[in-house]
């Protein structure tokens, strides 16, 4: 799958023009060797010159009945598409998303699931930034503007789910679409890149093709969207609901 | 007490630059009394993505419009793009890997120490074209990775994780 990149960027433009004139539901290409692309209609709609919409809110169902302990497909292609390594010390690792394990100790039910940004529709992180590095889009994905970071980390003291961390270190050779850099505070972006090309996260990509498809990633906004559905007929729950950010991310079966 | 020195410097240090740089392009190579920049162009493109006078003066603020369409809006459009810059600006070592474009002497190093301009762009951003944006590509890790799984020994209490207050 090297030696890609004209190939791959024909195969977008066309898609959004099939998906454009054809106005179809879900529509599935295959890349050769076994890589599927889904096109999400929600998703389509819009060209590289037009700004993300204010009418679209970008969210997260994780199933945690699916989710296993052992499984770690969605950190690993989050680590490896973004370029974040872990040293292994807690204190100062990239917390882009993490597994945790959970138990409720009157039941002894226990769980896994991915933790990562949960991009709050009142986001605390925002509210406490002294420069308006930390904004939240208009579809809802909450970033770091990491050229007006100062690195006060007012931020990651001010998110409930732990869900920024601090680079340390100088870094080189980073991904193009992924910049970072010592000094600044990074979280999860949803790979804003990538949803920015009507694909989906990382996470949620490989979560369907290498791990239990557990993760599911669309518009909440949009009624007729597959998470909307699933939301509106289960149970699902925010963590942390009694602090009322809102997050985008929500939980099932937990 | 620095930052006016510099500040002096840059606006005392720019026009000069400007004018010799006008004077280079004008005439081919008249000798100069003071020493110029030497910049060393792409050779597989012929183009800008502007008229070359353009770009002396204007590529910063081409970069920095783009910078905040792209981070606070998700416009995504090619032009202007700074790894587009480094795309075509980075040149080849002999042995065909890339230098890093802001590398000693490199294209956005040269004028940039001659005008006394720092850069901070390139701590986060990358100096070299990249073999293949790989975003259509899924990475190929292993799925069962110990060292980014849940630390076992760290199992936390449900009810206190999903509602501090109870
Ligand atoms: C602390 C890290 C950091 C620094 C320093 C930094 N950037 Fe960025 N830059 C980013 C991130 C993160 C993005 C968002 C990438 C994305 O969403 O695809 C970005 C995106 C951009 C983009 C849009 C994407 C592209 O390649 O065109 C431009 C242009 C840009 N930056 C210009 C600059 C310029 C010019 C400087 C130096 C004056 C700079 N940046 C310094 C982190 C940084
Ligand atoms: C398509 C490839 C390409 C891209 C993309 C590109 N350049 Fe260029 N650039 C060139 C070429 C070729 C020249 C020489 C043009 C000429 O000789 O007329 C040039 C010339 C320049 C010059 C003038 C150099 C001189 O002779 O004084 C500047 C400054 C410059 N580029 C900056 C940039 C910046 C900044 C970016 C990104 C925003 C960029 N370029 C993107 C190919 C490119
Ligand atoms: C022809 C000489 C020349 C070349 C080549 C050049 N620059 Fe510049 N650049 C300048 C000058 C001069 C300034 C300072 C302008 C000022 O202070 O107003 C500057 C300023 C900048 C700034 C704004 C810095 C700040 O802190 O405000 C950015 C960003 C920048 N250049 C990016 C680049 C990049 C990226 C490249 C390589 C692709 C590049 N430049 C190549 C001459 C050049």
């Amino acid at each position: 799958m090297t030696g890609l990149p004209h190939a791959k960027h024909h195969i977008d433009k066309t898609r959004r023009q099939f998906l454009k004139q054809a106005g179809i539901g879900v529509s599935t290409i295959v890349l050769g060797s076994g890589v599927t692309l889904l096109a999400y209609p929600e998703a389509s709609a819009r060209s590289p010159d037009q700004p993300a919409s204010s009418s679209i809110r970008w969210g997260l169902l994780i199933d945690v009945n699916k989710c296993t302990k052992e499984c770690t497909a969605c950190v690993s292609a989050c680590s490896a598409e973004n370029g974040w390594k872990l040293d292994g010390d807690a204190r100062v690792d990239a917390q882009w998303i993490r597994k945790l394990e959970v138990k409720n100790p009157e039941t002894g039910y226990q769980a896994s699931f991915p933790v990562m940004c949960q991009h709050c529709e009142k986001p605390a992180c925002v509210d406490v930034c002294p420069t308006g590095a930390s904004f939240k889009r208009a579809d809802g994905i909450v970033l770091v503007d990491k050229h007006t970071c100062i690195g006060c980390r007012y931020c990651m003291i001010a998110c409930p789910y732990q869900a920024r961390s601090f680079i340390h270190q100088p870094l080189s050779n980073q991904k193009s679409h992924a910049p970072r850099g010592k000094g600044t505070v990074e979280s999860c972006t949803l790979c804003v890149h990538r949803v920015d090309r009507d694909q989906q996260p990382a996470c949620v990509a490989s979560c369907e093709k290498d791990g239990k498809g557990a993760l599911m990633f669309g518009d909440l906004n949009d009624g007729e969207s597959e998470i909307s559905k699933r939301v509106a007929k289960f149970a699902t729950r925010q963590i942390r609901e009694d602090l009322g950010l809102d997050p985008g991310v929500r939980y099932q079966n937990l | 007490m620095t930052s006016r020195i510099a500040s002096l410097t840059r606006f005392t240090i720019l026009p000069v630059l400007m004018v010799m740089i006008t004077l280079v392009s004008g005439i081919a190579h008249s000798e100069s009394r003071v020493p110029e920049p030497v910049i060393e162009l792409p050779t597989e493109s012929e183009q800008c993505i502007r008229p070359k006078e353009f770009m002396r003066r204007n590529h910063m603020n081409l970069l920095k419009h783009k910078r905040d369409a792209t981070m606070r809006q998700g416009i995504r459009t090619e032009d202007a793009s700074l790894q587009g810059c480094v795309d075509c600006h980075a040149i080849r070592a002999a042995d065909g890997s890339a230098i890093p474009v802001n590398a000693p002497g490199q294209f956005c190093s040269t004028c940039h120490e001659y005008a006394a301009v720092k850069l901070d762009c390139f701590e986060c951003h990358r100096t070299t074209p990249e073999q293949v944006m790989n975003s259509t590509r899924l990475p190929d890790t292993p799925v069962h990775d110990r060292h980014l799984a849940a630390n076992d020994a760290k199992v936390i209490n449900l009810q206190n994780y999903l509602n501090e207050a109870q």
